[in-house]
C-alpha cells in the first residue's frame, strides 16, 4: 500500500503531480486516508466554511452548513441548490443547443450532433457562471440525476463519523 | 461471408483455445484428483468475487448513479440499402442504466428503460453484453484482480427482456453487436468516475472512451487482382476520455482493443488498393475542458488499382455516445466525406494540386478546392451507409473518433490552449468561443495567448453564461408543452415510445418528472412507420430443444 502526503495530493487536485508519482497512483492499491487529505485539500480552497462533505465537480460540492448541519449542494463562489438529495441541475441555469446555429458556437459544421435527434444542455452557476454540467440527450429527456450518494454507508467504509444529518 | 477464411480461422482458434482449456483441466484432474480440482476452482472464483467487492469498497461510493447513451441509426437514408422496406426507419438506441453501489461492496447494473432490439445488426445479448463489461471493468475497475465469474457473483445484472441488450426474437440480427454496446459502456466510465472523483482518486477519472469508428469497410479486386476484403483497424487508435488530472490520450486507443495500434501507412497500403493522399490529428476532435479528451485522427484514401470495388461507413454521425464529464464537452460528432468522379487522376498527371487529408474545419469543404468541376461529393452526417461503388481515383475520407472532454473550459490553462493552436489540435475560432481566450498570431504563425485579456474575457463569457441561462424549472415548463404539443422527430418519439412500451416504470418516471396528464400515452401506432416486431415475436427459447441459461435478471 502507498501513502501520499497532503502536498501531493494538493498537486494532484491541480493538476501538477509528477508522473512516476500519479503511476503509482494509478498501479498501486488506493490508499484509504487519500478522501481525508483531499478533503482538507479543497476546504483550504473554498472562502467559506461550511464543511465539505463530497465533491461532486471541480467546483461543486455536498456541503455540511456551519449553520444547522444540514447537507446541500453548493457550489465554490457559495451559491446553493438546496437539500443534496435533490437534483441541483433543478435550480441551476440552463442553455441548451438545440438549434444547428447554437450548435456552430461550439463545434464546426458537421462536428456537432444533428438537433433533430439530440441536444446539448449546458448547465451554470445562476451567480459565478461556472458550468457545471453539459448533457447530451435528445429533446424531451428528463433532467438526469447522476448522482445520490449513500453517506451512512460512505462514512461506514472509510471509518469516520457520518454527518448527523446523512 | 466477405472474408471466410478471417472467419474460419476465427471460430477454429475459438474451438481450439476451448480444447487447449480442457485438456489442461482434465490433466490437472488426473494429477490432483477431482476433489483438489473442485475445491480450487471454488476458490478462484471466491477469490474473483472478493476482489471486484475489495475493488468496489476501496475506490466507490455506495449510492445510485444514473447515466445513459444513445447511438444514432439513420436507416431511412438512400445510401442504407437494406433488402426489407420496414427496416427502412431512422431509430435510436436508448440505453439508460442506474448503477447501485451497495453498502455490501456489491452492485446492481439495471438497464430497465433500454429502446426495443432493432432491424439492424446492432442487437445485443446478455451474454455479450455482461462479458463486454468485464473487458472494459478490467481497464478501470478492476486490472489487479483476476476476472473470472466471481465478478458476476458480486454483481446483480438486470437487461430487459425485449430490449436491444436481450430480444426476445429469435429474427433479430447481432453482428455488430459492439457499435451499441461500446456507446453504452462509455457512460458507465463516465458515471464510475463521479465516485473516483469523489474519494480523490483523480487519477482513475475518465469521461468516457470515444466510441472507436469509422470502421472503413469494403472489398472486391484488389491492386494484386486477388479477391480481397478489408475492415481498417485503424480505428484501434481513437482519441481517449480526458481525465481529471491530464487530457486525454490523442489516437490512442479502442476500448474493445489491449493494443492501441493504428498500424503503418506503408503496411496498409500492402493490404488495402487504398493509396493514402494524408493523415494527420483530427484538428477539434477532442471534447473541449479544463482537460481536454484525446483527438482522433483522419486518413484520406483514394482508391489505387482495385476493380469491381465497394466500400462503405460504419460510425456514430447524427449523434454522440460520448458525453464530456462536469463541464467538459461531449466529444466532436462523425461526419461522412467521400469522393467520387473526382478528376484527380488527370489532375496528378498534369501536376495540378491534390487534396492532402487535412480537412480540419468540415464547412471549409477544403478537398474540393483540389477536385475536377464534375466530381460527386457526398459530405453529410450519414456515418452508416451500406456499400457503394467505388472506382480507381474515388476518395474515402477515414475519421477516427476523438475522446470527451472534462470539466469547465474556462479553466483551461492558456499555455495549454496555446499548445493545441500551435499544434493544429483546435481552431482559433473555438479557441475563442469556448475556451474564451484572446489570441493573435504573429508573422511565422504562432499563436499567442493574452493571460491578462484573457482573464478579463473569461469573466465576460461568465456573464453572458448567466444572461442565456434560464431557470431550468422555468425551461421545464416550455419542454413540457413540446411534448404535450408531440413536437419531436420522429426517431426521437420512437425511442420513447417502444422504452415506454417494455418499462412501466420509465414511463412512470417520464410522466412523473415532466408533471404529465395521468392518460397522457405515447404509442408507436401513432407514428405511421412500420413497427415490424414490437407486438409480434418469438423467442429464441421457443424453439425445440432450445435452452438458454439465463444468467442475468431479465
Amino acid at each position: 500500500m502507498s501513502t501520499y502526503t497532503k502536498k501531493q495530493v494538493s498537486d494532484l487536485v491541480k493538476g501538477d503531480l509528477d508522473w512516476d508519482t500519479l503511476h503509482r497512483m494509478l498501479s498501486m492499491p488506493k490508499d484509504k486516508e487519500r478522501y481525508s487529505h483531499y478533503i482538507a485539500v479543497l476546504q483550504e480552497q473554498v472562502s467559506w466554511d461550511d464543511r465539505i462533505i463530497l465533491p461532486l465537480g471541480p467546483h461543486l460540492y455536498l456541503a455540511e452548513t456551519q449553520a444547522d448541519k444540514t447537507l446541500v449542494t453548493k457550489c465554490e463562489c457559495g451559491y446553493e441548490y438546496g437539500d443534496y438529495r435533490k437534483n441541483w441541475k433543478l435550480n441551476a441555469l440552463i442553455h441548451v443547443r438545440d438549434s444547428e446555429e447554437k450548435m456552430q458556437e461550439v463545434y464546426p459544421k458537421l462536428m456537432a450532433p444533428d438537433t433533430g435527434w439530440q441536444v446539448y444542455r449546458e448547465y451554470y452557476c445562476p451567480s459565478c457562471g461556472t458550468m457545471h454540467d453539459v448533457e447530451a440527450p435528445t429533446p424531451w429527456y428528463p433532467v438526469i440525476h447522476d448522482f445520490q450518494p449513500d453517506l451512512k454507508a460512505f462514512f461506514d467504509w472509510l471509518d469516520l463519523p457520518a454527518p448527523v444529518n446523512a | 461471408m466477405r472474408t471466410p477464411k478471417y472467419w474460419i480461422l476465427d471460430e477454429k482458434t475459438r474451438i481450439a483455445g476451448c480444447h487447449m482449456i480442457r485438456d489442461l483441466v482434465e490433466e490437472t484432474v488426473r494429477e490432483e484428483g477431482i476433489e483438489a480440482y473442485e475445491k480450487f476452482a471454488s476458490e478462484v472464483i471466491e477469490d474473483g468475487r472478493r476482489g471486484l467487492t475489495s475493488r468496489i469498497r476501496a475506490m466507490t461510493i455506495p449510492g445510485k448513479i444514473r447515466t445513459v447513451a444513445f447511438v444514432d441509426v439513420p436507416y431511412s437514408h438512400e445510401d442504407v440499402v437494406v433488402p426489407s422496406p420496414f427496416a427502412k426507419v431512422d431509430t435510436i438506441m436508448h440505453a439508460p442504466c442506474e448503477i447501485t453501489v451497495k453498502p455490501d461492496a456489491t452492485w446492481r447494473l439495471d438497464f430497465e428503460g433500454c429502446s426495443r432490439w432493432g432491424w439492424h445488426t446492432y442487437n445485443a445479448n446478455p451474454v455479450a453484453f455482461t462479458s463486454g463489461i468485464w473487458v472494459m471493468m478490467t481497464q478501470s475497475l478492476v486490472p489487479t484482480e483476476r476476472i473470472n465469474d466471481g465478478a458476476r457473483y458480486a454483481t446483480e445484472f438486470r437487461l430487459p427482456k425485449g430490449t436491444w441488450t436481450n430480444p426476445d426474437d429469435r429474427r433479430t440480427a447481432h453482428a455488430d453487436a459492439w457499435h451499441f454496446l461500446v456507446s453504452s459502456w462509455s457512460s458507465l466510465w463516465r458515471g464510475i468516475s463521479r465516485s473516483y472523483f469523489g474519494r480523490g482518486y483523480l487519477e482513475e477519472v475518465n469521461a468516457g472512451n470515444s466510441n472507436p469508428c469509422n470502421w472503413l469497410q469494403g472489398g472486391g479486386i484488389n491492386q494484386e487482382g486477388e479477391i480481397h476484403a478489408v475492415n481498417s483497424f485503424e480505428t484501434a487508435a481513437c482519441g481517449t476520455g480526458a481525465c481529471a488530472v491530464k487530457d486525454g490520450l490523442n489516437h490512442a486507443a479502442a476500448i474493445w482493443n489491449p493494443e492501441g495500434d493504428m498500424g503503418d501507412i506503408e503496411i496498409w497500403e500492402l493490404a488495402e488498393p487504398l493509396l493514402y493522399m494524408g493523415r494527420t490529428i483530427k484538428t477539434n476532435t477532442g471534447g473541449y475542458g479544463k482537460y481536454r479528451g484525446g483527438l482522433g485522427f483522419e486518413t484520406l484514401r483514394m482508391v489505387w488499382g482495385s476493380a469491381d470495388w465497394t466500400m462503405f461507413f460504419m460510425g456514430n454521425g447524427y449523434m454522440n455516445s460520448d458525453w464530456g464529464l462536469m463541464g467538459g464537452y461531449p466529444a466532436a460528432t462523425g461526419y461522412r466525406f467521400e469522393a467520387h468522379n473526382t478528376g484527380l487522376l488527370e489532375r496528378i498527371r498534369s501536376g495540378q494540386s491534390l487534396p492532402q487529408g487535412k480537412d480540419r474545419d468540415p464547412g471549409e469543404r477544403e478537398f474540393e478546392k483540389h477536385l475536377g468541376a464534375d466530381a460527386r461529393v457526398k459530405r453529410d452526417k450519414q456515418c452508416i451507409t451500406t456499400e457503394a461503388i467505388f472506382e480507381n481515383g474515388d476518395l474515402y475520407l477515414n475519421y477516427l473518433r476523438g475522446g470527451p472532454g472534462f470539466g469547465d473550459p474556462l479553466d483551461r490553462d492558456p499555455d495549454a490552449i496555446e499548445d493545441d493552436l500551435n499544434q493544429n489540435y483546435l481552431l482559433p475560432e473555438f479557441a475563442e468561443k469556448v475556451y474564451g481566450v484572446v489570441i493573435s498570431q504573429n508573422k511565422a504563425g504562432d499563436w499567442s495567448v493574452d493571460r491578462q485579456k484573457t482573464a478579463a474575457r473569461r469573466l465576460e463569457v461568465r456573464r453572458e453564461r448567466i444572461a442565456r441561462g434560464k431557470p431550468t424549472q422555468q425551461w421545464m415548463e416550455d419542454e413540457r408543452q413540446k411534448i404535450l404539443d408531440k413536437d419531436a422527430s420522429v426517431q426521437v418519439q420512437q425511442m420513447f415510445a417502444s422504452s415506454f412500451r417494455l418499462s412501466e416504470k420509465f414511463l412512470g418516471e417520464f410522466k412523473a418528472f415532466w408533471d404529465l396528464p395521468a392518460g397522457w400515452e405515447l404509442k408507436e401506432e401513432d407514428l405511421g412507420i412500420p413497427m415490424f416486431g414490437a407486438k409480434h415475436h418469438m423467442d429464441l427459447s421457443e424453439l425445440p430443444d432450445v435452452h438458454p441459461v439465463i444468467m442475468t435478471e431479465q
